[in-house]
């Protein structure tokens, strides 16, 4: 073929692959990355799917990229994303620390202004305290999670007992559970993960010390010389450790993982499991079909006269990248998860516990029996036990973590580990 | 064919691509590393503090660092006496020893190799579960007592269990190594020394193993290598507890990095790191030129 023929076919192919461009791009499509934590249940799967479908119908020309993560792999790499190009713009992130440090780095969008005719439709302003750093708002609560004792109906019903409602009747139960059946305990503990028996530590040392005094401690405004020496604390850590040598737990606590917990507690190992309102669905479908009823943690008998009417738990909501470059879209997407139709879809089908409970009479037929209960149940406690992993320096809570294993083995005392937590709590003020 | 006078420019011009390369993926990295470790702050991207060597300083009084450092030197003792050791029994008993199937036993030892570490912490993490694990059973039919906690939950068995799966990970490579030098020791040697009256385990002190002295060598610092370098297994099996008895330097440097908001000091341990790594690569070099 000559030369100029051959140019001619190239600037022709050229101005076709133009037009076609032009032709398929009638307006300018736009991506909207959305990060969340990964769920394996179908109902909480089907709700994000309905949620996408009604924010693209709403949103013609944008798709929803939307990417979950397992939550260890979500905490390790958000920051490092959110700092990259690859970011999110939309990302879930527990309203506490965690969401506070992003902002502090300015990794997160600045909300203040965006939320009149959004989110604050169907929130009040107190709301987004969970989320604010300094006055400004960077993130946007959209549920809350509680954790409860689920326990064994049937297993209960069977032997004619009852669940204990404060520590000493706990304590006795270990040993009648032991007593029946030597193989069942009266609780079950994975702990390898680390992040249930801080759970256990958060409402226990709650119970003593309070959530205020605790907060103080937590967010190192309390004075220096006074930072997690509330006796309290090592009062929490020697009440695990009893428990671990009564035979309260089942085998291996330490090398045990959360997740086998729960099913040596499905699968009659122990009576009872620790575990928040996500918890239902996964024992439903490892087979316990509803078998069990929620409790309160046990009261805790040598501390009467300590404000124990709290439960664990923390709101849970959604931040803007401050790189996007889609923030109106993004918070339109926020925003989309406040209105009450899916605030009580959520509900129904992914047990998240709604802020805007507008439309949740609604429903009510269709909400999971144990959720019904915690909704029911929850205005009665006067708030939230702090959780100490997502409310703490990431570094004391590591110490936290690993000397909770320690306590639980013997290997350290709780002297010792919040000794070792107040002098880290210090170094760490005093470089702030 | 270059000419003399041209052939630097043209070696530049080869070696360009691989600079490149190197430059961008290993030595930027590198001055990276170093010049953070000097800067304390707290997320990817989020702002720095210059501190000096404070991040450097903070390693001697650090609890978990000396404890990272001394595992990883247990890792690599144990680790040299269990897969080099074994590797080497294995491979003698393939060499002289097993007449029939060597393949099949090479290939059943040599297997695990080929699975990625993290499938082999999760397998082992569930054999040896207390709970579930059906080792704990097994265990319990031969009347051994197994630790309530299970190995891996116990903090004085911990490292040990973890060495241990992961000497059955590369004990099959260490054979193939060693087996390759044993076959290429003359079959001549071997039968001067038994007109001599020298066999079995004597041939084997006296011949095979100076024979084999530098792929010993080199299995020994491949070994070391890999145990400091160690981050998967224990990430996977134990997540270095309980407590830190498991933890590795660089399962502390990820940790630090990650989860504490301590980006400096990952960076500073990152830097005493390369060092240690420094020494070994020196020590090997010197050994094979040896």
């Amino acid at each position: 073929m000559p030369a100029q023929s051959t140019g001619s076919l190239i600037k022709g192919l050229g101005a076709l692959a133009v037009a076609a461009a032009l032709s398929t791009a009638p307006v300018a499509a736009q991506e909207l990355k959305v990060w969340e934590l990964s769920s394996t249940s179908e109902g909480v799967n089907q709700n994000w799917d309905e949620v996408i479908a009604q924010f693209e119908e709403e949103h013609p020309g944008v798709t929803v990229k939307f990417e979950t993560f397992d939550g260890e792999s979500y905490k390790k790499g958000l920051a490092v994303a959110l700092a990259s190009n690859n970011g999110p713009d939309v990302f879930f992130n527990w309203g506490s620390e965690d969401s506070a440090s992003v902002a502090r780095n300015g990794l997160a969008a600045d909300l203040t202004d965006m939320g009149e005719d959004r989110w604050l439709r169907h929130i009040g302003e107190g709301m987004l305290g969970p989320f604010s750093v300094n006055g400004r708002v960077y993130g946007v609560p959209t549920h809350s999670i509680a954790v409860y004792m689920y326990y064994d109906t049937a297993f209960y019903e069977e032997h004619g007992l009852e669940f204990p409602k404060n520590t000493d009747d706990m304590f006795k139960m270990c040993k009648t559970v032991r007593e029946i059946d030597p193989d069942v305990a009266f609780t079950v503990l994975g702990n390898k993960d680390q992040w249930r028996g801080i759970h256990y530590v958060s409402m226990l040392t709650s119970q003593y010390v309070g959530p205020e005094a605790m907060l103080a401690d937590m967010r190192l405004q309390a004075p220096e010389d006074e930072l997690f020496t509330d006796p309290g604390y090592v009062k929490a850590l020697e009440l695990i450790a009893r428990m671990e040598n009564e035979g309260c737990f089942q085998s291996g606590v330490n090398a045990t993982t959360a997740d086998m917990s729960d099913v040596v507690f499905t699968t009659g190992g122990g009576t009872s499991d620790y575990c928040g309102t996500w918890c239902a669905s996964s024992f439903d479908s490892q087979g316990m079909e509803g078998g069990y009823s929620i409790a309160p943690f046990p009261a805790i008998s040598d501390a009467p006269e300590a404000n124990q009417n709290y439960i664990l738990g923390l709101t849970e909501g959604f931040q803007i990248s401050a790189k996007s470059e889609h923030k109106e879209l993004a918070a339109d997407f926020v925003a989309l998860l406040l209105t009450p139709e899916v605030q009580a879809q959520r509900l129904v089908k992914a047990a998240r516990i709604p802020l805007n409970g507008e439309n949740v009479s609604k429903y009510a037929d269709q909400v999971h029996p144990t959720i019904q209960e915690v909704v029911a149940d929850l205005p009665n406690y006067d708030g939230f036990a702090p959780i100490l992993d997502v409310d703490l320096h990431g570094k004391l809570v590591d110490i936290y973590k690993r000397g909770i294993q320690d306590v639980i083995d013997g290997r350290t005392s709780p002297e010792d580990l919040m000794a070792q937590i107040h002098d880290e709590a210090v170094k760490i003020k005093a470089s702030m | 064919m270059f000419s003399k006078g041209r052939e630097p420019v043209s070696a530049l011009l080869l070696l360009f691509p691989m600079l490149v390369l190197l430059g961008g993926f290993i030595f930027l990295p590198l001055g990276q590393v170093f010049v953070w470790s000097l800067f304390q702050q707290e997320v990817f991207g989020g702002p720095q503090r210059f501190i000096g060597l404070a991040n450097f300083a903070e390693m001697g009084s650090d609890r978990v660092f000396w404890q990272a450092l001394v595992n990883n030197m247990i890792f690599a003792v144990l680790s040299i006496v269990l897969q080099v050791g074994m590797g080497l029994v294995l491979a003698a008993l393939l060499d002289h020893g097993v007449r029939r199937f060597r393949v099949v036993y090479r290939t059943i030892i040599f297997a695990p190799i080929v699975v990625s570490t993290a499938a082999i912490g999760l397998l082992w993490g569930l054999m040896l579960d207390p709970n579930i694990g059906p080792i704990t059973d097994w265990m319990s039919l031969f009347g051994v007592p197994m630790p309530r906690n299970g190995i891996l939950g116990e903090p004085d068995l911990a490292l040990v269990g973890t060495i241990f799966v992961g000497a059955w990970q590369y004990t099959g490579f260490m054979m193939v190594i060693l087996l390759a030098g044993m076959q290429s020791i003359p079959e001549e040697l071997y039968e001067a020394a038994r007109m001599d009256g020298c066999k079995g385990i004597r041939a084997f002190i006296n011949i095979t193993l100076p024979s084999i002295r530098n792929v010993i060598v080199t299995c020994v610092l491949l070994t070391v290598i890999g145990a400091f370098k160690v981050f998967d297994l224990v990430y996977v099996l134990t997540n270095g507890g309980p407590g830190t008895a498991t933890e590795v330097l660089a399962s502390y440097i990820f940790r630090n990095a990650f989860e504490f908001s301590n980006i400096g000091y990952a960076n500073a341990m990152s830097v005493v790191f390369l060092g240690i790594a420094l020494i070994f690569g020196v020590i090997q070099h010197r050994m094979i030129r040896k």
